[in-house]
């Protein structure tokens, strides 16, 4: 019952913003399904007069939907940039499978002596289409756009990825954020939005057979309604910042950023994964990035001074369950040898390898344990097999690869690494419910996303390292039964950057210089 | 009327339709006979142009088929097919008003048609209103024909039109057709691969093998007087049917009455 008043609060505390991503989401869907319907449907009229081609073109609509979502919208940015436009273009190409094929089909299947009735009649071409073979075809065509918009009002969550908004923004939000009610304000709307595009289809499927119009009547409706998705997008000057949906609802993010700067800028809300490469196209200017990122030096980014100092240093360390740590005792001893060993500029230089001469993480661990003297061959033992976990990007990668040599290498235990956990949640999910043994994790994101401390606390607690690192080591043991071993060694910490030409031009070397700017525009 | 002149079909190297010629006269109701492979449907869809001929002319009133744009020559050439080819998302006054409407007749001389129609064809006037799956195959057979006929074409093609019925449902339509007077000054090209419907409903018979032409004359020609063994052969084996349906009552009463005479 609790549960369900803390979710209706979040949904009152929050509906503008509820709002808002329903009527984006709403707008992606049906502008990228409108599109499929323009181009499948032709398509799929095409290819059923030329039988022939149907299986190539049936087969290229097939390969654009067996690519994964996230990974075609990756390819996106450089030809299309983030936003609305790639979000779109991703979800008409997964949107043209079902449309084209249902309509190749529904016009294929129609009865060979009712479509000789119609040329024997004198109907031409053209007449034969449209009052015989697509009013026919309809029902099987319908089903296919049925198919394409519930598939795309799914897929549309991904949107939020590439600053495109949608009900993603809540969905991901939560998830780095570990809030629970957050996702499902994300996702409830999304799945009732998938059922009442799929009842009206499925409504105007009933309507009679004939009846072609009524069907494209609704369609200047549809566009006028999905245009107001536009609206506020024209609108385009000045600096962009993009943030991902961690650093929007974290206290030493974009909170603070507003609170102790005063910072007023456009923003849009874009994941870790593809925010880097954004700011170097060029789509973005200013981000929210860590500060050990290699992407920063392969891009050429520059860190904005904290003159305020509102992103506090924070240590990363492995967390373990300590029912692990009881089932294998070696395993800790193991895991606290890379404790030293990892300064800033090393974690730096390390990501730099993955991000931009993408070398293999493996390559990168193996080769800096042996610059270590501490790399030895697996010993290829039976004992048990521990977990290892990360979140999707380098310095995760790098470190779980790490770790699984050395406990190859110095125990009789195998490693299965569960890599590319797309977020807080779901890594420590994982690990609390033991689908993980341990994961490297940072003492801030302990702090305030996974114990979500209040502000008294952090207040306390903030700009004092050690400090932090204890009270999470204290909290974790006691309310999850999860240990904290020791510091890496290399701080991490939220930082705002921008293209290195750009902070030289416009003469920005803090974030008080770019509020400055900003102000002034 | 229908003159077609050495026309020949090719399927790749396979010859449909070799190098026939047929004269069809102003008023004939022509069934053409064969079996299945013998050029019959081809030859008939090379008349409305739904197959177009390798080589050859075929003209009507002396014009050549080729001198006005297919669809248009179809509108004055009524076409029926097998029962289900009526267009099922049309009710039976919309499937009949299809030509009138592409020729753009007004509505009230479509509508008045329709009615005309439905009554000639012994179909109720309610059943105007009635969708393709609510008719049985014999009121769809009869819509079928009404929806051929609606414009009033000269020509009337018709393939394989009572195939797809029963038994006792095909006897019924055949007689509708038989004594429908709209019928009777149309001329009338039926395919159908049952000799004894070719015998009842054709008052001549093109008898087609391989693409080729064996004959063609009335049917007691055919019986009475075959071309060649060929057409001997394919008669054979249902002839003394085919005699009583060939030979008119009062001629064999009169060929009954003088052997009694000479017995007198």
């Amino acid at each position: 019952m609790n549960d369900l008043e803390n979710f209706w609060g979040f949904i009152v505390a929050h509906w503008q913003k509820l709002l808002e991503q329903t009527v984006q989401h709403i707008g992606l869907t049906l502008i990228s399904i409108m599109l499929a319907i323009a181009i499948g449907v032709p398509a799929g009229i095409y290819v059923a007069r030329k039988t022939k081609l149907a299986p190539t073109v049936i087969g290229i609509t097939a390969v654009f939907q067996t690519i994964p979502s996230i990974a075609l919208l990756g390819f996106l940015i450089p030809l299309a940039g983030i936003g609305p436009t790639p979000a779109i273009i991703a979800l008409f190409l997964y949107g043209l499978l079902p449309i084209v094929r249902n309509t190749y089909t529904g016009i294929i299947g129609i009865d060979h002596n009712v479509k000789e009735a119609a040329t024997a009649m004198g109907m031409t071409e053209h007449t034969r289409l449209l009052k015989i073979e697509l009013p026919l075809a309809l029902p099987v065509i319908l089903s296919g756009i049925r198919t394409a918009t519930v598939i795309n009002v799914g897929v549309a969550t991904l949107a939020a990825y590439i600053a495109a908004g949608g009900l993603g923004e809540f969905i991901f939000g939560g998830i780095s954020l570990n809030n629970t009610n957050m996702i499902l304000a994300g996702a409830i709307p999304a799945a009732l939005l998938a059922l009442l595009f799929d009842y009206l289809l499925s409504r105007l499927q009933q309507v009679k057979l004939k009846k072609l119009s009524t069907a494209f009547i609704t369609l200047p409706l549809l566009i006028a309604f999905s245009s107001f998705y536009f609206i506020p997008g024209i609108r385009h000057t000045g600096l962009l910042a993009g943030f991902t949906p961690e650093f929007m609802g974290r206290k030493d993010g974009y909170l603070d950023l507003r609170s102790v700067y005063d910072l007023q800028m456009r923003h849009v809300v874009i994941s870790d994964a593809v925010m880097y490469k954004a700011a170097y196209d060029k789509e973005l200017d200013v981000i929210s990035g860590y500060s050990t990122d290699g992407r920063i030096k392969a891009f050429n980014l520059g860190t904005l001074r904290d003159d305020k100092h509102i992103f506090p240093p924070y240590y990363a360390a492995p967390i373990v369950r300590t029912a692990a740590l009881q089932q294998f005792p070696e395993l800790e001893v193991v895991l606290n040898m890379l404790t030293g060993r990892i300064n800033d500029s090393i974690m730096t230089d390390l990501n730099y390898r993955a991000d931009y001469l993408h070398q293999e993480p493996e390559k990168i661990a193996a080769d800096f344990l042996k610059t270590q003297g501490i790399w030895k061959a697996p010993r290829g033992g039976h004992k048990g097999v521990v977990h290892i976990g990360s979140k999707i990007f380098a310095e995760q990668y790098i470190l779980s690869n790490m770790y699984a040599m050395l406990i190859k290498g110095y125990t009789d235990l195998d490693v299965a690494t569960k890599t590319g956990l797309g977020g807080t949640k779901i890594c420590f999910e994982a690990l609390r419910n033991g689908n993980i043994d341990l994961y490297p994790e940072y003492t801030g994101t302990g702090l305030l996303v996974i114990l979500q401390s209040n502000i008294a606390t952090t207040g306390r607690l903030a700009q004092n390292k050690n400090a932090v690192y204890n009270y999470v080591h204290d909290q974790f043991m006691q309310q999850y039964q999860i240990k904290w071993l020791q510091p890496i060694g290399f701080n991490n910490s939220y930082a705002l950057m921008m293209r290195q030409a750009q902070m030289n031009q416009l003469a920005i070397t803090s974030i008080s210089d770019l509020v400055k700017f900003t102000d002034k525009e | 009327m229908i003159s077609i002149q050495q026309v020949t079909k090719m399927y790749g190297p396979k010859f449909a339709v070799d190098q026939l010629s047929m004269e069809i006269a102003q008023g004939e109701h022509l069934a053409l006979l064969g079996a299945s492979g013998s050029g019959k449907t081809t030859l008939l869809r090379m008349i409305n142009r739904l197959i177009e001929p390798t080589c050859g002319t075929i003209t009507i009133n002396g014009e050549d088929l080729t001198t006005q744009p297919a669809h248009l020559l179809r509108r004055d050439i009524g076409f029926v097919l097998q029962a289900n080819s009526l267009f099922p998302h049309y009710t039976v006054e919309e499937n009949i008003s299809v030509v009138p409407n592409l020729l753009k007749w007004d509505q009230q001389k479509t509508q008045a048609r329709v009615t005309e129609l439905l009554d000639k064809v012994h179909l109720p006037a309610a059943y105007r209103n009635r969708y393709p799956h609510q008719l049985s195959g014999g009121e769809g057979q009869r819509v079928n024909l009404a929806r051929a006929l609606a414009a009033n074409p000269p020509v009337l093609l018709m393939d394989e039109p009572f195939s797809a019925l029963d038994n006792i449902t095909r006897t019924a339509i055949r007689q509708l057709f038989k004594e429908l007077e709209e019928l009777k000054s149309k001329t009338i090209i039926m395919v159908t691969h049952d000799v004894q419907e070719a015998f009842e409903m054709g008052d001549s018979i093109a008898l087609l093998q391989n693409g080729k032409l064996l004959q063609k004359g009335k049917p007691a020609d055919l019986l009475y007087h075959p071309a060649n063994e060929a057409v001997k052969e394919f008669l054979a084996g249902s002839y003394l049917s085919l005699a009583l349906a060939a030979t008119p009552a009062e001629e064999i009463w009169q060929w009954l009455a003088d052997k009694n005479n000479k017995r007198s």
